[in-house]
C-alpha cells in the first residue's frame, strides 16, 4: 500500500525527497540517533550517522517494500539499526564503553525495559512541566550539551541568562522528580 | 560533562523520541540546512561513484537510479562558460546570512536547483550580469527512474545593468577615509571607483583592493538603498567561499582597523594551527590532570583530525565539552590545562593548551571574543602578549571608560597554575587613594583593598560594569546582583558610587521569581526590564533602556525598542476572517512565538510570506495570541 505520504514524494529527485524527509522528520531522527550515540558518538558522528539514514531513505522510498507503509515507523526503524551499527563500531576497540543496550528490547529485560520507559516518561513529563523556555535550555544544554552561547543565539537570550535559565531549571527539574517519588539516588 | 537526570533519556523508544523532538527540536533551522547539504553531497556522490563512464546531456539513462546529478555538473560546466560572474551572482543571491544580500558558502551547493518541470531552453548569455540563471537537471524519481532531461535556462529579469562610471581603484586608505562617513555613506560616495557587479536581483557590487581585501556592497537597483558594505579579507565574490561572519565588517558601522588587526592576528593563528597538518602528524595524545592524577590518552588518525578541525574552527573553544567528551568525561575546570600533543613526522613537536577561554598554541596565547548580540562589544581576536606571571595589574580607571567584562584578558601564573582574567576587574578610581577595587568573576563579589586588607563590598554580584553614574567626574560600579528577600530570590541592579561611598538600588520591580512580573538586569551598561513571560526571546522582551541617578534615586529610562522580524504569513480579509495583517517571528527568537502587525505599516510595499522587516516599537502586549506591539513607530522592509 502506498500511503499518502508516499504518494506526495513520488516523482520528486532524490535531493527533492531528501529535503521534504528532513523537513518533516528530521528532528524525529536525529532525536533517536543522537539518544542512541550520546554516549560515545561525537557530533561528527551523529550527523553523519543522520545523514546516512536520510540518504538512503531518499534513494530507495521509491524502490524498496521497506518504505512502503508507515514513512515515520519505517524511517525510526531505519534509524534504530543504523545508530545501533554506529554504535558497535564506535565502540570497537574502547573496552572502557559500556556495552550497547541494543538488546533492551530482548524478552529477558521486558520488566527492566518497563522500569526504565516509565522513569523516561516521567522525566519528560517534569521537564515539558518546565515550560519553555526553561525545557529547551535545560534539554539543549544537558542533553544535546551545547554550549550556552550558541543556546543564546538560538533562543534569543545573552549566554548569561541561559545560564541562568538552565541552572534553576535543572534545579526545578530535581524537585518536580522527587515530587514524583523519583530521587536523584535513583537515577 | 555534568551528569543529571537527562543522561536517564538514552535509548529511548520512538513515541518518547517524538514527544523528546517535540519538547525541543534538535535541529534549527541552519543544523537542518547543513544536513540537508550534506545528504544532497552523498547522494550526488553515490550517483558520480556509480555512473562515472557515461554521460549524456540528452536521452535516457538506462540505470534505475537517477542520473541528475551528473548532468547538474555538466551543465554547471556549460553555465561555467557562460559567465562566471552570473554564477556568482547567483550565490550571492541566495544568501542565508543576516545581511540580506551578503554572500555565503554554505548556500553555495544550492546554486544548482533540481526538479522534476520541463523547462524549455529559452537563451544562454553569459556577458551581462543583469540576469539570474536556474540550472535545472530533469530527473523522474518514480518507476523508471531515468533521466530524460536537462536543460539550462537564462530567465530575464528586471533589473538594469549597473552603470560602470569609476576609473580608479579602490585603496585602504580611502575606504578608511569614506568609512568615517558612518551611516551617511552611500553608493555616490563610492562612484570614482571602479567596481563589478556580481549580483543576482539586486545590485552586489565587488571592489577589490590591492591591499588583499575586498567591499561587497548591496544595493537595490534604481535606489540609493544600500543594504550592506561589508569588507572581507582577499578576493571574494567567486564561487564556493566560505563566509563567516567573523570575517566581515560592514564599514558604516564596524571599525576598519579593528577589523585589519583581528585579520590580521586570526590568520597568523590559523597558519599556526594549519601548519600542523593531520597528514604529518606521527603521534598524538591528549593530556590532563584530574583529581592528583596525570591521564594520558593517545589520539587514533580519526581523532586526530577531529581534534584538529574543531581547533581551526574554534569548536574546541565554545564546545569545548562536546569534543572533549570524545575522549573521556573531564572535570570541567581542571586545576591544569589539558593539553594535547602533537609528534610530527619530522621530529618536531606542538603542544596547544586550553586556559579558560584561551588558547596556547607553543607557548603563545591567544583569545578569541565572540560578539553575541547587537549590544555586546564587536567581535576580536586577540594575540595574548602580557603575561604578567603572577604581578598584580591594576587598571588605571579613565572617567568616561566603560569597562567590558570579557575584553582585555590577561594571563596569571601562580606556580605550575595558570588562570586567565579580565585585567580591567582590578581597577583605580581617581582621587580614591591606595584602594584597589577588583569583582572577582569567580566568587561574584566586589572587593575592595585598601593598604593590603581586603573587604568584600557585595557579595552575589552577578556583573559588573564601570562608568561614570552621577557626572561627579568618578567611575562608579553598576551591578547586577541577586538579592533574597522574604525568602524570595530576585536580581536588582545596584550602583555603587566608591568615591562618595554611597549605594543606590533601582526601585520599582527588580525582584525576580517564578510568580513576579519582571526583573532588570544590566549588560554592556545597557538596561533591560524583563517581563517574566520568559517565553518570549530576551532581545525584544521587556523593555530596553539606561539608568540614571537623580537626587538620591536610580532611575530607570525607557528606550525604543528594534527587532528584527521575518513575515511568515499575510492574512488577508476572507469571508471567515475579518483581519487584514502579517503574523512574524521575530528574527532571533524561536518559532513557535508569533507577533500580529497591521498591514498599514507596509504600504506601498510588496511584502510577502519570507519578508524581513525592522520594527521599532516601545512595548509588547502578551495578553493575546499572536502578541501584538505597542507603540509603533516605524516599520521597515529590509529584505524580501
Amino acid at each position: 500500500m502506498i500511503n499518502k505520504e508516499n504518494a506526495a514524494l513520488e516523482g520528486k529527485s532524490p535531493p527533492e525527497t531528501a529535503a521534504a524527509l528532513i523537513s518533516e522528520y528530521g528532528n524525529y531522527v536525529y532525536t533517536i540517533v543522537f539518544s542512541r550515540l550520546r554516549s560515545c558518538g561525537t557530533s561528527e558522528d551523529i550527523e553523519e550517522c543522520v545523514s546516512d539514514i536520510f540518504i538512503e531513505a531518499a534513494r530507495d522510498i521509491g524502490s524498496s517494500e521497506f518504505f512502503s507503509g508507515d514513512l515515520k515507523a519505517a524511517l525510526g526503524t531505519l534509524a534504530k539499526r543504523r545508530a545501533i551499527n554506529y554504535y558497535k563500531r564506535l565502540s570497537a576497540g574502547n573496552s572502557k564503553r559500556t556495552a550497547l543496550t541494543d538488546d533492551m528490547d530482548s524478552g529477558e529485560n521486558i520488566l527492566l525495559n518497563a522500569e526504565r520507559r516509565d522513569i523516561q516518561r516521567q522525566i519528560l513529563g517534569a521537564v515539558e512541566a518546565l515550560g519553555k523556555p526553561d525545557s529547551e535550555i535545560l534539554l539543549l544544554k544537558y542533553y544535546y550539551c551545547m554550549s550556552a552561547g550558541d543556546i543564546a543565539k538560538r533562543v534569543g537570550m545573552s549566554s548569561r541568562n541561559v545560564q541562568k535559565h538552565a541552572e534553576r531549571a535543572l534545579g526545578r527539574l530535581g524537585e518536580l522528580l522527587e515530587a514524583r517519588g523519583i530521587r536523584r539516588n535513583d537515577l | 560533562m555534568k551528569r543529571t537526570e537527562l543522561d536517564r533519556l538514552e535509548n529511548i523508544d520512538d513515541e518518547l523520541a517524538e514527544k523528546l523532538a517535540q519538547l525541543c527540536p534538535p535541529l534549527d533551522a541552519s543544523a537542518e540546512e547543513k544536513l540537508l547539504r550534506r545528504v544532497k553531497k552523498g547522494l550526488a556522490d553515490e550517483v558520480e561513484f556509480e555512473y562515472e563512464p557515461e554521460v549524456t546531456v540528452s536521452g535516457a539513462d538506462p540505470y534505475q537510479k537517477p542520473g541528475w546529478r551528473r548532468f547538474a555538473s555538466t551543465a554547471a560546466a556549460v553555465l561555467l562558460i557562460a559567465g562566471l560572474c552570473v554564477a556568482g551572482g547567483l550565490i550571492m543571491r541566495k544568501s542565508s546570512r543576516s545581511s540580506p544580500e551578503a554572500p555565503s558558502a554554505a548556500s553555495a551547493s544550492d546554486g544548482t536547483s533540481y526538479s522534476t518541470n520541463r523547462l524549455t531552453d529559452t537563451e544562454a548569455s553569459g556577458t551581462s550580469a543583469d540576469t539570474s540563471v536556474t540550472l535545472t537537471g530533469t530527473a523522474d524519481a518514480t518507476e523508471t527512474k531515468a533521466v530524460t532531461n536537462a536543460v539550462l535556462t537564462t530567465v530575464k529579469k528586471e533589473k538594469q545593468p549597473f552603470e560602470h562610471k569609476g576609473t580608479r581603484v579602490l585603496r585602504m586608505n580611502e575606504l578608511t577615509e569614506l568609512a568615517k562617513k558612518g551611516e551617511a555613506l552611500t553608493l555616490a560616495d563610492l562612484k570614482d571607483y571602479v567596481c563589478q557587479d556580481i549580483g543576482g536581483s539586486i545590485y552586489v557590487l565587488k571592489y577589490y583592493m590591492p591591499e588583499g581585501y575586498t567591499l561587497l556592497v548591496g544595493s537595490e537597483p534604481g535606489t540609493d538603498k544600500v543594504y550592506y558594505m561589508n569588507l572581507y579579507r582577499g578576493n571574494k565574490g567567486g564561487s564556493g567561499e566560505n563566509y563567516s561572519p567573523e570575517e566581515s565588517i560592514d564599514i558604516r558601522t564596524g571599525s576598519i582597523s579593528d577589523f585589519i588587526s583581528t585579520v590580521n592576528k586570526l590568520n597568523a593563528f590559523k597558519d599556526k594551527i594549519n601548519a600542523i597538518a593531520p597528514e604529518n602528524v606521527a603521534k598524538a595524545s591528549y593530556n590532563y590532570y584530574s583529581e592528583g592524577e596525570n591521564y594520558v590518552i593517545e589520539l587514533d588518525r580519526g581523532q586526530i583530525n577531529t581534534a584538529l578541525t574543531a581547533m581551526k574552527e574554534f569548536k574546541l573553544l565554545y564546545e569545548k565539552e562536546n569534543v572533549q567528551e570524545m575522549l573521556e568525561t573531564l572535570e570541567k575546570y581542571n586545576s591544569k590545562p589539558a593539553k594535547w600533543i602533537f609528534e610530527m613526522n619530522d621530529g618536531t613537536r606542538k603542544e596547544i593548551s586550553f586556559v579558560e577561554d584561551c588558547i596556547c598554541i607553543d607557548g603563545e596565547y591567544w583569545v578569541f571574543e565572540k560578539k553575541y548580540s547587537d549590544n555586546s562589544p564587536v567581535t576580536r581576536f586577540n594575540n595574548l602578549t602580557t603575561d604578567l606571571y603572577g604581578s598584580s595589574y591594576v587598571h588605571e580607571f579613565s572617567d568616561q571608560e566603560k569597562c567590558y567584562l570579557l575584553f582585555d584578558k590577561i594571563l596569571f601564573k601562580e606556580g605550575e597554575y595558570i588562570y586567565s582574567e579580565n585585567y580591567k576587574s582590578r581597577v583605580k578610581i581617581k582621587d580614591i587613594e591606595n584602594t584597589i577595587f577588583e569583582y572577582c568573576f569567580s566568587d561574584e563579589t566586589l572587593r575592595a583593598e585598601k593598604n593590603g586588607i581586603e573587604t568584600t563590598l557585595f557579595d552575589d554580584v552577578l556583573n559588573c560594569y564601570i562608568l561614570n553614574m552621577n557626572n561627579d567626574n568618578h567611575a562608579d560600579f553598576c551591578m547586577t546582583r541577586r538579592v533574597t528577600e522574604n525568602g524570595i530570590t530576585g536580581l536588582r541592579i545596584t550602583v555603587y558610587d566608591a568615591y562618595n561611598n554611597k549605594t543606590y538600588d533601582l526601585s520599582g520591580g527588580g525582584e525576580y521569581d517564578y510568580w513576579c512580573s519582571y526583573f532588570y538586569t544590566i549588560d554592556n551598561i545597557v538596561v533591560f526590564e524583563e517581563p517574566h513571560d520568559s517565553a518570549v526571546p530576551f532581545e525584544s522582551n521587556g523593555t530596553m533602556g539606561s539608568i540614571a541617578i537623580n537626587g538620591d534615586k536610580l532611575e530607570f529610562t525607557k528606550e525604543e525598542q528594534v527587532v528584527g522580524a521575518e513575515v511568515t504569513e499575510v492574512r488577508r480579509d476572507s469571508l471567515l476572517i475579518t483581519t487584514n495583517d502579517y503574523l512574524l517571528k521575530l528574527a532571533y527568537g524561536r518559532e513557535y512565538i508569533s507577533f500580529e502587525l497591521p498591514m498599514s505599516y507596509t504600504e506601498g510595499y510588496n511584502v510577502k510570506e519570507g519578508t524581513s522587516l525592522l520594527i521599532r516599537f516601545a512595548s509588547i502586549d502578551t495578553s493575546s495570541y499572536p502578541y501584538h506591539f505597542n507603540g509603533i513607530t516605524s516599520v521597515t522592509v529590509i529584505a524580501g
